[in-house]
C-alpha cells in the first residue's frame, strides 16, 4: 500500500514537472523583432502516407532556409503535425494548432482532410491551403486550394481516351470528396460531348481489399477501360487483384498511380496527373535534399510561396489583408510548378499532364 | 458471374473459417469474446513479414516460425492475463474489456514496429497460380482453403476421438461439473489457447500473402470470424465452420447485387438479424434431457 502511494506521488510530481516545461514563460521577443508568421502544416509523417511528409518536411525546411533572413515583413515559423491519414485526426489537430500553437496559416494535403479544416480556418479568421480537387474545400475568404486542376485532368483523360478510340469506360472510385468530384467532372462531360461514355460505377468503400468479385462483374460488362479513383491503400490489393485476375481491359486513372505502393503493379499504364513540378525545382529540390520529390512537395513549394507572397506583400500580418493581396496578386505567379491561375474562388491551379510508369518509376509521357 | 461468387465464397469463407473455429474452440473453454484472438491473427502476419524481409528467412521457415510465436503470445496471454483474472474471480465483462485493452497494446506496437501502412506478403513468395478446371485461382487461395477443410476436418477428429477433445467438450458442457470431477480445466484452457493461436497465426499469414496487411487487420478479420461463428451457432464447431461460408456467400452476393460498398452493411444487417431471431444459430445444439 505505501509501495503504492509512493509510487503515485513519484507519477504526478513527473506529470506536474511535464506539465510545468511544456507550459512554461516563455522569453519576450524583442520589440524590433519581425512578428512572427506560424504556418501548421498537417501531413500523414507515418503510415501509409509517411512519403508525403517526408518530402513535405524536405520541401518546407529548404524552403525557407535563406528565407527568413531575406523577408522584409516577418519571420516565419513551420510546425508539423502527423494526421496518420486518418481524416478524423484532422480537426483535433486543427483545433490544436488554432488555439494552443495560434498559427497564422494551415496547410493540408488531399480533399477530405482539406473538408475537415476548412470550416474551422473560417470560423477562427486562419489561412487555409489545401491540396486537394475538391472545390468546396477553396469555400469562403481565408480557404484557398492548391488545385490539380480537376477539369483540366478530367478533359486531358477525356480527350485521352477518345484519341485512344475508347468509347466506354467502368469507373471504381472510393467513396472520398476528391474522388468523387473527379466523377461529377467526367459525368458532366461524358453528357455534353460524343465521344467516351461511362458504364458502370463501382463505388467501393476506404477500407475495401477484395476486388475478385468486382473484378468479375467488369469483365462480364467488358468496357474497353477501367478507370480507377482509389487511393491508398485500396489502389494496391486493387492492383495486385487485377494483375491476379489476368482481365486485358486496361486501366487508367487520375493521380491513381501517384498513391500506389508498388508501382510495379502499373507497369506500362499511362495515366493523368496533376501539374509536374518544373525540371528547375527538381534539380533544386534532389540538390539540397538527395532525394526525389513527390508531385505534393511541388504544389507546398507553390503554397508557401503563395503565402509568403502575401505577408511580403501586404507587408502586414492581417489575415484579411494578406488573403486579398494573394487572391489579386498572384495569378500568373511562376512557381514550382510552372505559371498558375488564380480563380475568384482561391483555387490556385496549373497544367496537369501525362504520366506513365517505366521500370516502376513514374515518367511524364514523352520523356520516358 | 455465379462460378466467380462461388469461388469468392470459397476463398473468403475459408478465410472467415479459420477464425471462426478457432473463436470458437476457445470459447468453448473460456466464454467470452476475447478480442486479443485478432491481434495473434496480426502477429502472425507480421512475424511472416518480419522474417521474410529483414531477416532474409525462407518463406517455409519464417511461416513455421511465425506459428509457433502466434502459439506462444496467445499461451503467453492466457498463463500471465486471463488465468490470474479468472483466478480472481473476474467476469466475462471484465474479461472482455481487459482483452479490449490488451488488444489496443498489440495494434499500438505493431504500429509502431512497422508503421500503418498497407504491408503484403504477396510480393514476397507464393503468388503462382493454380489451373482449376474453370479458372485459375491463386496458391494462396487455394492454400486457405484446402488448410480450412483440413483444419475443419483434424479439429472435428480431436474432439470426437481424443481423450483430450472429450475433456475439452466436457469443459465446453459445464467448467464446474468437469472441475469437480478433478478435471484440470486450466491446462487444457492453456493448451486450446496454442491450439487457437497457432490456427489463428496461420489465417493472419494465408490473410497477409491474400489480400495484404496493416495493424487493424486482427479486429476486422476476429470480427468477420465471429461473426460466422455466431450465424452458424456458437455450439458446434461445424456451425462455426459452416457460418463462416454463409456469411462470405451473403457478402459476396451483396456485393454482386448492390456494390463492393454494401459488403459490411450486408454482414451486420445478417448478424442483428441472426440475434434477433435465431440467437444459438443455424445450427443450435440440441440439449438432451
Amino acid at each position: 500500500m505505501k509501495q503504492k502511494i509512493i509510487l503515485s506521488l513519484i507519477l504526478s510530481a513527473l506529470l506536474v514537472g511535464a506539465a510545468w516545461w511544456h507550459f512554461r514563460p516563455r522569453p519576450e521577443v524583442a520589440d524590433n523583432a519581425k512578428p512572427e508568421v506560424k504556418i501548421g502544416i498537417i501531413y500523414p509523417m507515418s503510415g501509409d502516407g509517411a512519403v508525403y511528409g517526408e518530402a513535405a518536411k524536405a520541401e518546407a525546411e529548404m524552403f525557407f532556409r535563406d528565407f527568413n533572413n531575406a523577408s522584409s515583413c516577418c519571420s516565419y515559423k513551420v510546425i508539423f503535425e502527423d494526421n496518420q491519414l486518418k481524416p478524423s485526426r484532422n480537426a483535433a489537430i486543427a483545433q490544436k494548432l488554432i488555439n494552443l500553437d495560434k498559427v497564422d496559416v494551415l496547410v493540408t494535403f488531399l480533399s477530405d482532410f482539406g473538408a475537415v479544416v476548412s470550416p474551422l480556418a473560417e470560423q477562427n479568421k486562419v489561412l487555409h491551403f489545401s491540396i486537394a480537387t475538391d472545390p468546396a474545400v477553396a469555400s469562403g475568404k481565408y480557404n484557398f486550394m492548391a488545385s490539380s486542376n480537376v477539369e483540366g485532368e478530367v478533359q486531358k483523360l477525356y480527350d485521352t481516351l477518345n484519341q485512344n478510340l475508347v468509347r466506354n469506360i467502368d469507373v471504381v472510385i472510393v467513396n472520398a470528396s476528391g474522388p468523387q468530384s473527379v466523377l461529377d467532372h467526367l459525368e458532366k462531360l461524358a453528357q455534353k460531348e460524343d465521344g467516351v461514355k461511362i458504364g458502370r460505377v463501382h463505388h467501393v468503400n476506404e477500407n475495401e481489399k477484395d476486388f475478385r468479385l468486382l473484378l468479375g462483374k467488369i469483365k462480364q460488362n467488358n468496357p474497353d477501360y477501367i478507370l480507377v479513383l482509389l487511393t491508398m491503400p485500396a489502389i494496391d490489393a486493387f492492383m495486385r487483384q487485377y494483375a491476379e485476375s489476368k482481365i486485358a481491359i486496361p486501366v487508367t486513372g487520375i493521380e491513381t498511380f501517384t498513391y500506389l505502393h508498388d508501382k510495379t503493379l502499373a507497369e506500362g499504364m499511362w495515366y493523368v496527373d496533376s501539374a509536374a513540378p518544373t525540371p528547375e525545382f527538381l534539380e533544386k529540390y534532389q540538390a539540397q535534399t538527395g532525394s526525389r520529390t513527390t508531385n505534393d512537395a511541388g504544389y507546398l513549394d507553390l503554397i508557401l510561396q503563395a503565402v509568403t507572397t502575401g505577408y511580403e506583400g501586404a507587408q502586414t500580418t492581417n489575415r484579411d489583408k494578406v488573403a486579398d493581396y494573394i487572391l489579386n496578386n498572384f495569378n500568373n505567379a511562376e512557381t514550382a510548378i510552372g505559371p498558375v491561375q488564380v480563380n475568384p474562388d482561391g483555387i490556385i491551379d496549373g497544367e496537369p499532364v501525362l504520366k506513365i510508369i517505366v521500370n516502376g518509376q513514374i515518367q511524364i509521357m514523352g520523356e520516358e | 458471374m455465379f462460378v466467380q461468387l462461388l469461388i469468392n465464397t470459397l476463398i473468403v469463407g475459408s478465410g472467415y473459417g479459420l477464425i471462426a473455429m478457432a473463436f470458437r474452440l476457445m470459447y468453448s473453454v473460456s466464454p467470452f469474446f476475447n478480442l486479443t484472438l485478432g491481434a495473434v491473427a496480426a502477429i502472425g502476419a507480421y512475424v511472416t513479414f518480419y522474417l521474410i524481409s529483414s531477416l532474409g528467412f525462407n518463406p517455409a521457415s519464417a511461416i513455421v516460425l511465425a506459428l509457433a510465436f502466434s502459439g506462444l503470445v496467445a499461451w503467453s496471454l492466457e498463463a500471465f492475463v486471463y488465468k490470474p483474472m479468472r483466478d480472481n474471480g473476474s467476469s466475462a465483462m471484465v474479461l472482455l474489456v481487459a482483452s479490449l485493452g490488451v488488444y489496443t497494446i498489440f495494434e499500438a506496437l505493431i504500429h509502431l514496429l512497422f508503421g500503418a501502412q498497407y504491408q503484403t506478403l504477396g510480393t514476397i513468395n507464393l503468388s503462382g497460380q493454380i489451373d482449376v478446371w474453370f479458372a485459375e485461382i491463386p496458391l494462396v487461395q487455394v492454400i486457405t482453403i484446402v488448410s480450412n477443410a483440413l483444419i475443419f476436418i483434424g479439429l472435428s477428429w480431436f474432439l470426437e476421438h481424443t481423450f483430450l477433445g472429450r475433456q475439452i467438450r466436457a469443459v465446453n458442457d459445464s467448467a464446474t461439473l468437469s472441475h469437480i470431477i478433478g478435471m484440470n480445466n486450466s491446462r487444457l484452457i492453456m493448451i486450446v489457447s496454442v491450439l487457437a493461436g497457432l490456427i489463428l497465426g496461420l489465417a493472419g499469414i494465408l490473410v497477409g500473402y491474400d489480400t495484404g496487411m496493416e495493424p487493424t487487420m486482427g479486429f476486422n478479420l476476429l470480427f468477420k470470424g465471429m461473426i460466422g461463428a455466431i450465424i452458424g451457432g456458437m455450439g458446434s464447431l461445424s456451425g462455426a465452420f459452416l457460418g463462416a461460408f454463409f456469411l462470405a456467400f451473403a457478402e459476396n452476393l451483396g456485393v454482386w447485387v448492390f456494390a463492393s460498398e454494401w459488403r459490411d452493411v450486408v454482414a451486420f444487417v445478417i448478424f442483428i438479424t441472426f440475434l434477433y431471431f435465431r440467437p444459438k444459430g443455424i445450427f443450435q445444439k440440441k440439449v438432451k434431457n
